[in-house]
Formats: C-alpha cells, sequence, structure tokens
C-alpha cells in the first residue's frame, strides 16, 4: 500500500511544480483579509478549541446546520465540562510553571538505593555505610537473612552485636505487598534512638537509627517515592486552580485561600521524609501547626486540609516555593502572574544622585536599585518562608529574627539561614530581616506576609485588571488594546475588570464574557 | 511601550507563522507539496496576516519586506495561533476516531505516542528547560506533521477497511472503496465535503462545487496514478482517499485557528 502511494507521488509530482510556481507568483499578490465574522462552524471549533483543548466532533458540527449560530447554552456546556478545567489548568500552568522533578529533597543519608555487588537495598550514603558496618562504607550486608536482633530493643529488629549483619525482608510504604530485602542496619524500625527522633538530621550518627517501619524514613527508588511526591506537588497546586476556574470559588482564592489539597504521598513526605532536613538542600520542615492528614503513601484519594497563618493560596504551596526559591523569585512571578508587570531593565543606566556605588543594600546600590527599591519590599512579603524551601519560619524560638551564636558562625544551619559575616549590616540578623529596620515598609510586609500584598493588589484593582488583560491575551489571542495611544478597547477593558469584581471575581464568567465579544468571532 | 511591542509582535506571529508554513511546504518532499497545492486555500481565499510597522530595542519587528500594516485592523478582531502539541493530542482522536484495535488512533512512532517523544521539538513545555509553549509552525513541525499524517491516514484507512457499515467509518464515511469520482460522482463529492467539516470546521454547501474543487482533483489525480502504477494498486479509490486525508492534515486550516 505504501509502496503504492510512494509510486504515484512522481506522478502528482507535475501537478506539484505547477501549483508551487503558481504560488510563486501569489505570494506577489499576498493582502491581508478585511476582519470579517466567522461562521457558525469556524467558531464552534475556535470555541472548543480555547474552552475544551480540542476541535469539534464531527456529530457537533452537523448539529449545527440546523442553527442560526452556535447556541448559548453550548458555550456554557463547554464551560462546565471537564475538558475546561483541563484547558484552563494549562492556561495556568504556563503562569506558574509548577514543575518541580529537579528538585534535590535530601541527599543519601536517606536514601535507599542497590548496587550490583550488594545484596539487599540499603542506604546510599558512605558515611551511614561506615557507620552501620564499620567498614570504608562502600559494602552491603551479607547475603544471608538476618534472624538475630538485639532483645534490648523488642521490636526494633535492631541488629545483635557481634553477628554478621544480613538482611531483612521489608514490605516498603510505596509497595506494601511486594517486600523487599534491606540490609539490617538499615531495616531498623526504632523511632528514636536516645531520646533523638530517627527522622531528623540529629540522628545521622545514631547507629539505632535505620528507616524506620516500614522505611518510612527513607526515600527508595527515586520513580517509586521521589517522583510520585513531586507529581503530586505539580498535581497539588492544579488542584488549586481548578477550585478557581471550575470549583466555584472566586480567582481571588487563587492568592488567599489557606486551603491546600493533601494525598497520601503529600502526607507521607510531610510527616516521615520533609523533616529530616538536608541542609544545603531544600527546606521542607512541617510548619509548626501544620496539618498533615494520616494517610499511608499510597493512598491516592485527595482532601483539604487548612494550612492557616501566613498561607495565601498557590504562592504558599510547595509547588510554587519550590518552583521559584527565592523572595525575589517568588514576588518577581508573583508580578508577573498577577499584575501583569515586568521588570526591564532601560537602555542606558544613570546612577541615581545619592546612591551607594559599595553597599550592599541593593535598595541603595547604584542601578540596581532601580529594580530593587520595588522588588526588596515586595520579595518581604515571602520572607517568612524558607528560601528554597517551603518552610513557615514563624516559630521564633527555632528561628529567632536575630541569632549572635550566628555572626562569625561556620555552622550550617547559621549559613543557611542567617547573616554570619561579623562586618555585614545587622550581622546575626535572619536572611530576610537584614534591612528591616531601615526599611519600615519591609518590615511590616514581612509581618503581615504575602496575603496582605495579595489582599492589597485585589482592593487597588490590579488584580482584576491583570487578569482581564490575560485572560483576554489568551482567547483572542492578542493584547488588549487599553494602553497609552493604542487604547480603543480602553472602555471594554474596564468594564470587563468592573463586571469580574462585581462577578464575585467569577473566573467562568470572565471567560464566558471574552468568548462572547464581536472581536472573538471575527477573524482576518 | 511594552503592550505595543506585544501586540506587534503578535501580529508578527500570525504573519512569520504563515510564511513560514508556506515556504516550509514548499522546502518540503515533493509529494508532500504536492498534496499540499492540491488541497489548499480555495481561489476565493487570502492568505491571512498583515504586516506590522513598530520599533523595540530589538529593532523592526516584521520582515524588511513587508508592506505597511494598517493598525485599525487588529483591533477589530482575533488574531490567529497554532493549535498546541495538547491540543493536537486531544484532537486527533476526535477526528480519527479509533483503529482497527478499538484504540483511539493517534501518532505512533513504534510503541511510542508521536507527540509525547518530540514533545519538546513541537514546542510542548516542560516547566524546567522550556517555560513558553512554542506554538511556531517552524519546518520541523512541519515534518512531524508530515509524519504524523501518513501514520494517523494509514491507521484510519485500515479501521475502516474493517467496516463494513458507512455509518462506522471515518474516512470512506459516504462512499465504497471502490467509488471513483467518475463512478460515484456524488457520493465522492458527499464525502469530500463531509471531510472538510470533519478536519478543519469548514462548511461547504451541497451547492458548492468550488470549494471542493482541489480536494477532488487530488482525489481523481492519486487515484488515476494508483490505477496506473506498476504494478497497479488493488484499490486505487484507497490511495485517492488516502492523499486527500494528508493533505487535510497538513493543511493550515487544520494546524491554525
Amino acid at each position: 500500500m505504501r509502496r503504492t502511494f510512494a509510486g504515484i507521488s512522481l506522478v502528482l509530482a507535475a501537478t506539484l511544480l505547477a501549483g508551487s510556481a503558481a504560488a510563486e507568483d501569489d505570494e506577489e499578490a499576498l493582502v491581508c483579509d478585511e476582519p470579517h465574522d466567522v461562521d457558525r462552524f469556524q467558531l464552534l471549533r475556535r470555541l472548543s478549541l480555547d474552552l475544551r483543548g480540542s476541535v469539534p466532533t464531527i456529530e457537533e458540527y452537523q448539529a449545527l446546520e440546523a442553527e442560526d449560530l452556535v447556541p448559548a447554552e453550548t458555550i456554557q456546556e463547554m464551560i462546565e465540562s471537564d475538558d475546561f478545567r483541563v484547558a484552563m489548568r494549562r492556561y495556568h500552568e504556563l503562569a506558574f510553571w509548577p514543575n518541580v522533578s529537579n528538585v534535590r529533597m535530601a541527599n543519601q543519608n536517606t536514601t535507599l538505593g542497590t548496587k550490583p555487588e550488594w545484596n539487599a537495598l540499603r542506604v546510599t550514603s558512605t558515611g551511614k555505610g561506615k557507620l552501620y558496618r564499620g567498614d570504608d562504607g562502600q559494602g552491603s550486608c551479607a547475603n544471608v537473612q538476618q534472624t538475630q536482633f538485639d532483645p534490648a530493643f523488642p521490636g526494633e529488629f535492631r541488629p545483635k552485636a557481634g553477628v554478621t549483619e544480613g538482611w531483612r525482608m521489608v514490605a516498603p510504604y510505596w509497595d506494601p505487598a511486594t517486600p523487599i530485602k534491606v540490609c539490617a542496619y538499615d531495616a531498623q524500625e526504632s523511632l528514636e534512638d536516645g531520646g533523638v527522633a530517627c527522622n531528623t538530621p540529629e540522628s545521622a550518627g545514631k547507629k539505632g537509627c535505620g528507616c524506620g517501619p516500614g522505611l518510612r524514613f527513607c526515600y527508595g527508588p527515586a520513580g517509586v517515592t521521589n517522583t510520585p511526591i513531586v507529581e503530586s506537588l505539580r498535581e497539588q497546586l492544579g488542584r488549586s486552580v481548578d477550585e478557581v476556574t471550575a470549583g466555584g470559588a472566586p480567582y481571588t482564592d487563587l492568592m488567599l485561600s489557606t486551603k491546600a489539597w493533601q494525598n497520601g504521598k503529600i502526607a507521607h513526605w510531610k510527616k516521615n521524609l520533609a523533616p529530616y532536613v538536608t541542609i544545603n538542600l531544600t527546606y521542607n520542615v512541617p510548619d509548626p501547626d501544620e496539618e498533615v492528614l494520616a494517610k499511608d503513601f499510597t493512598d491516592d484519594t485527595w482532601e483539604q486540609v487548612d494550612r492557616k497563618g501566613l498561607h495565601a493560596g498557590i504562592l504558599t504551596l510547595p509547588g510554587y516555593l519550590l518552583r521559584f526559591q527565592t523572595g525575589r523569585g517568588r514576588a518577581n512571578r508573583f508580578r508577573i502572574a498577577f499584575l501583569c508587570e515586568y521588570f526591564v531593565p532601560p537602555a542606558d543606566l544613570t546612577p541615581a544622585a545619592g546612591c551607594d556605588e559599595g553597599t550592599t543594600d541593593l535598595m541603595q546600590r547604584c542601578n540596581c536599585q532601580y529594580c530593587h527599591q520595588k522588588l526588596e519590599p515586595l520579595s518581604a512579603f515571602f520572607g517568612q518562608f524558607s528560601e528554597a524551601g517551603t518552610t513557615l519560619m514563624s516559630d521564633e524560638a527555632k528561628f529567632p529574627r536575630m541569632n549572635e551564636d550566628c555572626v562569625g558562625s561556620g555552622s550550617a544551619f547559621c549559613k543557611r539561614f542567617y547573616i554570619t559575616d561579623p562586618e555585614a549590616y545587622n550581622a546575626g540578623s535572619l536572611l530576610a530581616y537584614q534591612w528591616a529596620d531601615l526599611y519600615p515598609e519591609v518590615e511590616g510586609n514581612l509581618a503581615e506576609g504575602v496575603r496582605a500584598l495579595a489582599e492589597k493588589v485585589i482592593d487597588d484593582g490590579s488584580f482584576a485588571h491583570c487578569t482581564v488583560r490575560k485572560v483576554f491575551s489568551y482567547f483572542i489571542k492578542r493584547d488588549i488594546r487599553a494602553q497609552g495611544v493604542e487604547s480603543e478597547e480602553l472602555p471594554l477593558f474596564e468594564a470587563l475588570s468592573d463586571g469580574f469584581e462585581e462577578a464575585g471575581f467569577s473566573f467562568p464568567w470572565l471567560v464566558r464574557e471574552i468568548v462572547s465579544l464581536p472581536q472573538y468571532r471575527r477573524v482576518r | 511601550m511594552s503592550t505595543s511591542m506585544t501586540e506587534l509582535s503578535g501580529l508578527d506571529r500570525c504573519e512569520v507563522s504563515w510564511r513560514s508554513l508556506v515556504r516550509a511546504v514548499r522546502c518540503a518532499a515533493v509529494t508532500v507539496a504536492v498534496l499540499c497545492s492540491a488541497c489548499g486555500e480555495g481561489p476565493d481565499d487570502k492568505a491571512p496576516g498583515g504586516p506590522g510597522v513598530g520599533i523595540d530595542e530589538r529593532g523592526p519587528t516584521t520582515p524588511i519586506d513587508h508592506t505597511p500594516v494598517d493598525p485599525g485592523k487588529i483591533v477589530k478582531s482575533a488574531s490567529t495561533r497554532r493549535l498546541s502539541v495538547q491540543q493536537l493530542r486531544s484532537s486527533l482522536p476526535k477526528i480519527f476516531g479509533k483503529d482497527a484495535a478499538d484504540e483511539p488512533i493517534t501518532w505512533m512512532v513504534g510503541t511510542n505516542e508521536g507527540l509525547t517523544r518530540f514533545d519538546d521539538p513541537l514546542g510542548d513545555p516542560d516547566f524546567l528547560d522550556t517555560t513558553e509553549e512554542g506554538l511556531e509552525p517552524s519546518p520541523l513541525y512541519l515534518k512531524f506533521m508530515d509524519d504524523a499524517a501518513r501514520d494517523v491516514c494509514n491507521r484510519a484507512l485500515l479501521a475502516d477497511a474493517e467496516k463494513a457499515s458507512k455509518a462506522d467509518r471515518v474516512l470512506l464515511r459516504h462512499v465504497e472503496p471502490i467509488d471513483t469520482a467518475a463512478s460515484a460522482a456524488a457520493a465522492v463529492a458527499d464525502n469530500l465535503r463531509y471531510l472538510k467539516l470533519r478536519f478543519h470546521g469548514v462548511y461547504i454547501a451541497k451547492d458548492d462545487d468550488a470549494g471542493i474543487a482541489p480536494l477532488l482533483t487530488l482525489f481523481s489525480e492519486a487515484a488515476a496514478a494508483a490505477a496506473a502504477a506498476e504494478p497497479p494498486a488493488e484499490e486505487p479509490a484507497i490511495e485517492g482517499w488516502r492523499a486527500v486525508c494528508v493533505g487535510l492534515v497538513l493543511s493550515p486550516e487544520l494546524h491554525l485557528y
């Protein structure tokens, strides 16, 4: 069949050449079509692609033959369809980039793995290997089943001293129905050793700490633990988006809601894995009063929890905080996504009068200050959330705003969270607070958190304006002309913005209004 | 200023896209170009797009050979966009139905979905390395769509071959496999109208012969060529429908909206 098709192509080549030559001539005469209304079939196609993410079926086209126009009910059905929810998720993913699959959650101290020469799964760090086996840390347990355990720790399966370490069969939390071989020390089920919880970094040197019951304190092979967790974090953000696009919640909840969806993967991660911090990687310890559901890792059902505190919609979800890992990055993305504003360096830089060439205060530093006078106060709204992490650092006992012990300290914790340089301004302060005493606005923003920022931009109308601008641009496929000399559509812009607010910030309302505009139904 | 720049770039995207599409089709393999030229725009159709003027720090944003644009045309209408990878992924099964194994038809490369295997070059962002949707109908995009067209059309034809009832078929909805323009002119014309609606959402009235003329030419010449081939095709008309199908998939009317 294919050979025949190839054969006929030569015959058709003559038509090609003729057509190509004609097309060459035609190009000289290319002119723009005048704008004109699309017919109902093309309108249906446009609506379906925009609202549902796919073309109509032939049956849907044929049903239009008996109509004069696309019925309003058809548009409403599309907006109420699950395909609309999916399409609008994609629209929001283009704003929030919620892929955190490249984020390293932990180092090898809590990561189980194997090598061909190993007899069973073990924690892959050399340090743990040395601690457990006293060798160079590269080997594994013997290929025998461990049967002798320390009777002083019943139920914890600590290997008996003086006995060659073997393996145990363990039902891992990621697949309890399929037991696997795990070296006995790594498979210990102690919850603590000498008063130190086994899922904390302080347990790193505790020989009595393994991966806990069902290996719950350790990451398994990436494909069965890390990947499902980061995929769940993306889904978690997507579910928050669903609430405002298809769930009936006001669009402002995208920034204001304290609720978050949680499944077994996220609950297990938060409860068992996140507390074991690798200080130079991400910091995801649960918030002081964070609600973590009692769900097994394999539980794929989702429930909402109330995060309370300074949490603010998607802006404080792990999917956002781990994707944009600094306060500045978070503020910049917020500004782009919700205010439609971008930092653009000017073509020519002229230092402002009175600026300082050498200061580390970017709000005063020559040239840097042009952006940072705006950015630093915005960044402060996110200042209480750990950079490169998700934790709300509201526990001042753990995160004092000033920590004199950190001045000149080489501790990883201090270097991670505090100004340690004794010569620096406000040495010993929590990073985000270094300049707070000089700028009341920064201090206030730090205290109020990003919900206050969200409320401000909702109240002053800039959130509604930006939302209208973005949704219009997505569906009409060009910017709304509502600025500067090209402002023919300014009245429409204002009407849509006001209407959006009056409709309770209903996202479906805004979409329906825009796809009902004459502009949407014309093409050129 | 930023609004203006974005608008111009949006306008340019339409213009550049169309030009890229035309040029890339010309540069593609001979057979592909035959199909495209034969089933392209009708005689009354004009190329969309238009020149844009204005500058930003990068200089003029329109090709240097553009004539001036009437900005008034922008405000009156929506602009044009290429289908995204996700839209293609969702749309192909709706256009082509199910294959002989009752699975939704999509583009397959071996055992992999082509739209997944090549999602990066086709413009699907992963939100790590790429964060914006690439919607340029680039030559690479056209090359992949050419591959896709041949694959999905073949699957649809094979599926249709298993179905005795025309109502169950996707491509041969109004014709029998042996029908030609000479033996069943009305049925062939009905089928072309039906396919144009199914693939492009373009309704061609029963009395509008000009609307289907390019497709009819393509069907007839491809079927005739298959019949005259050595050895001749067992079912020349099927090759005609294959050519029509591939041409419809490669047409800008499927990829732009």
